[in-house]
């Protein structure tokens, strides 16, 4: 049997020793300057193979030896370890590659929104209603003020939302219970959003800009369609999710890793909401159309809308970092 | 128990003479370490996870092995099922957590202050974790921080540096290094530490002037980039012919692209800033360690080669799509390790001993794993 070279260290001292190894029979022997053992091969703890990294062999008083001749140690072992094996083979290094790619793509295309969808319904009405609750009460403490609409813009409000409410179950089937709310916000401006459990928050800014009933439904059917599909809970699922994946892909994050992996999940996140975006587009269109609406209602709101914030319109590169698509993008998916 | 710093008595004025300088060497290699990594990813995907205990073995592993010293190579010596089982108590935490902070905002905070008396006792465990797990030329190292030392150092200065505007900030961090170097055995010798609190103040003021600087000149460009826009757009109108809503939209795309130039380079500035007071800091911190009197360490990261490693880094990670991050990774180690020596006597190498409860690892081991279990920090 072929000897090897290894340094040995008692496991008591810092010292090294200079020795060489060989395996006789079921035993393996070492020698050294003052040293000499021989120990069943079975007491012995091999580590695993790391490339051309240094092996070590523990015998069972903690000494250790520890040696770079890599085959030598393998030749002592009846087998090749199976992970090994599959990174010293670049077939298996290329197709556990692939293999990722495609997961992730998966993951991120399909995966997760199919997951998030089944799971948002699996939410228990009174968590989501206790979401919704705390959601508004920390927008009403920070950002939101109470409603100076006058009483007959609150009415007009209240009807459109009332009959794109009423006839939604025609379209739909049963819907969830739904609430609409007003609130005045100089910070969000033209606005309307939906919570969980059914809110739906219009501030007067909004309803000051729209100039008729129709553009007023037209809203109030997009962010319904937000509610229809659940779209607040499988954000916040899918966001959690698309983070936890991201970190646990990219192994123990380390300073450099743990920067470039808040990029791509912020960049996914981001995808995910545009396209809920287009959902509930899409979703105020189909309202739209079953009551022999025009469309370029919706058209004409959104573009007001977008023409009454100050902050600069998607474009380009700006896209990907945009959570709603541009309004002409948006406008163009309504006119075709 | 009784540390002792050495085997023999030696003469320290010999052992003076005959110190030499042993540096630090890498031989890992982006391309092997690849093969790794992605085989690593692929079977924790295919074992839902699980494997991931193990993957992290094998990643420690591969740069401990590579790390040489004095014809000694470094090990990784943890048990993957502790890594598993902490990985899964940390899983199911986050879970939790989760799940409460989307019923109860309230009790989402609740439960984030309740973690705070656990931080101490989590970092103590981390650092212990690591240092025990860790072997070279047979030894262990260790870590002897206690609780209410770490609830100091990490709590109650935490709270003094928004107390005390940021001031305390430097000496925080010069504490934390103390902390963590004072506390850290190699079999039975200490390391210690005696860095200077005002080189700390020097490296922090430094970097905040240089900071202001940069940040003033983003607000300068951002304000210029909005003139200048605003004066094109006009223009645009005239000059393309278009109407004035056209000439709206192109104006805010280019003012937004130039934001997010200005946002994605203020955004490097701070990355290669942070980058190089960690540089600056960590040469401080080894210069001014020792190990059991005999040894001593030299390191000498350039400022300039830290950062545009870290940059060129994110670039290669970004545009390989995370690919080059095993690249990445050696190439970092791999200059940081020929930037690092080891100062002391070839005897004073071979002659630190394992502590009493080194010697019994077998019962003792067993036993303290079970707490000493990874909290993946």
């Amino acid at each position: 049997m072929k000897r090897f070279r290894a340094r040995y260290y008692d496991g008591q001292s810092s010292r090294s020793h200079e020795v060489l190894l060989w395996r006789d029979g079921e035993n393996l022997h070492l020698r050294g300057e003052s040293i000499a053992r021989e120990v069943p091969l079975s007491s012995v703890a091999v580590s695993a193979r790391l490339g051309d990294s240094p092996r070590y062999l523990e015998f069972a008083d903690a000494a250790k030896c520890e040696t770079d001749d890599n085959d030598a140690v393998d030749a002592l072992l009846s087998r090749v370890a199976i992970v090994h094996r599959l990174e010293r083979r670049w077939t298996a290094v290329l197709a556990a590659t692939l293999f990722t790619a495609a997961f992730v793509w998966a993951s991120i295309e399909y995966g997760l929104p199919a997951m998030a969808r089944h799971l948002a319904h699996a939410v228990p009405p009174t968590m989501e209603q206790s979401m919704g609750q705390q959601s508004l009460q920390a927008l009403d403490a920070s950002v939101m003020k109470e409603s100076r609409l006058m009483e007959v813009d609150r009415e007009r409000v209240r009807a459109a939302f009332a009959r794109v409410s009423k006839t939604l179950p025609d379209l739909i089937g049963p819907t969830p219970p739904m609430q609409l709310l007003l609130r005045r916000s100089e910070t969000l401006g033209a606005n309307a959003f939906a919570l969980p459990s059914g809110i739906v928050v219009f501030t007067d800014e909004l309803v000051e800009l729209a100039q008729s009933d129709e553009e007023l439904m037209a809203v109030i059917a997009h962010e319904l369609g937000h509610v229809h599909h659940r779209h607040i809970l499988r954000t916040l699922l899918q966001n959690s999710v698309v983070a936890l994946l991201i970190a646990s892909l990219l192994g123990d994050i380390s300073s450099i890793t743990g920067l470039a992996a808040s990029i791509p999940t912020f960049l996914v996140e981001q995808r995910y909401s545009r396209e809920f975006e287009f959902e509930a587009d899409a979703f105020a269109l189909q309202w739209m159309r079953s009551q022999q609406l025009d469309k370029q209602h919706f058209a004409r709101i959104l573009r007001r809308i977008s023409g009454s914030h100050d902050d600069a319109e998607a474009a380009g590169f700006g896209r990907y970092l945009s959570t709603h698509p541009s309004v002409i993008e948006r406008i163009d998916a309504i006119e075709e | 128990m009784e540390l002792q710093t050495g085997a023999e008595p030696r003469d320290p004025l010999l052992e003076q003479a005959t110190r030499k300088q042993y540096p630090f060497e890498f031989f890992g290699t982006g391309a092997e370490y690849f093969r790794i990594w992605i085989v690593n990813i692929s079977l924790t995907i295919l074992t839902l996870g699980i494997y991931s205990a193990w993957a992290k073995v094998r990643k420690m592993q591969y740069f401990y092995g590579n790390s040489r010293l004095a014809g000694g190579s470094f090990e990784f010596t943890a048990d993957p099922l502790n890594i598993l089982k902490g990985r899964l108590l940390v899983f199911f935490l986050f879970v939790a957590y989760q799940l409460a902070s989307w019923a109860q905002p309230l009790l989402a905070i609740v439960l984030a202050l309740a973690i705070v008396p656990f931080v101490p006792w989590i970092v103590v465990k981390a650092l212990s974790f690591n240092l025990r797990y860790s072997s070279y030329r047979g030894l262990n190292f260790r870590f002897d921080g206690r609780y209410w030392e770490a609830f100091r150092v990490y709590v109650l200065l935490t709270i003094a540096i928004p107390l005390s505007l940021g001031l305390a900030y430097p000496y925080v961090i010069w504490r934390r290094k103390q902390f963590f170097v004072d506390n850290a055995r190699y079999g039975t010798s200490l390391f210690g530490f005696d860095g200077a609190i005002g080189h700390f103040y020097t490296v922090y003021i430094v970097a905040w002037l240089a900071m202001s600087g940069i940040a003033v000149a983003a607000l300068i460009l951002i304000a210029a980039a909005t003139l200048l826009a605003g004066s094109l757009g006009l223009d645009f109108n005239e000059l393309l012919d278009i109407e004035e809503e056209a000439g709206k939209e192109l104006l805010a795309a280019l003012g937004m692209s130039v934001g997010i130039a200005v946002y994605a380079l203020l955004f490097l500035a701070f990355l290669v800033m942070n980058t190089a007071i960690q540089a600056v800091i960590s040469n401080h911190v080894w210069q001014r360690t020792q190990l059991a009197d005999t040894v001593r360490f030299h390191l000498d990261l350039s400022l300039w080669k830290m950062a545009g490693l870290q940059l060129t880094n994110i670039l290669a990670i970004i545009f390989s799509l995370g690919l080059l991050i095993p690249w990445a990774s050696v190439r970092m180690v791999r200059y940081k390790a020929s930037r690092f020596t080891l100062i002391a006597a070839p005897a004073a190498l071979e002659s630190f001993i394992a502590s009493e409860r080194d010697a019994v690892t077998a019962t003792a081991t067993e036993l303290g794993d079970a707490l000493d279990f990874d909290l993946g920090l």
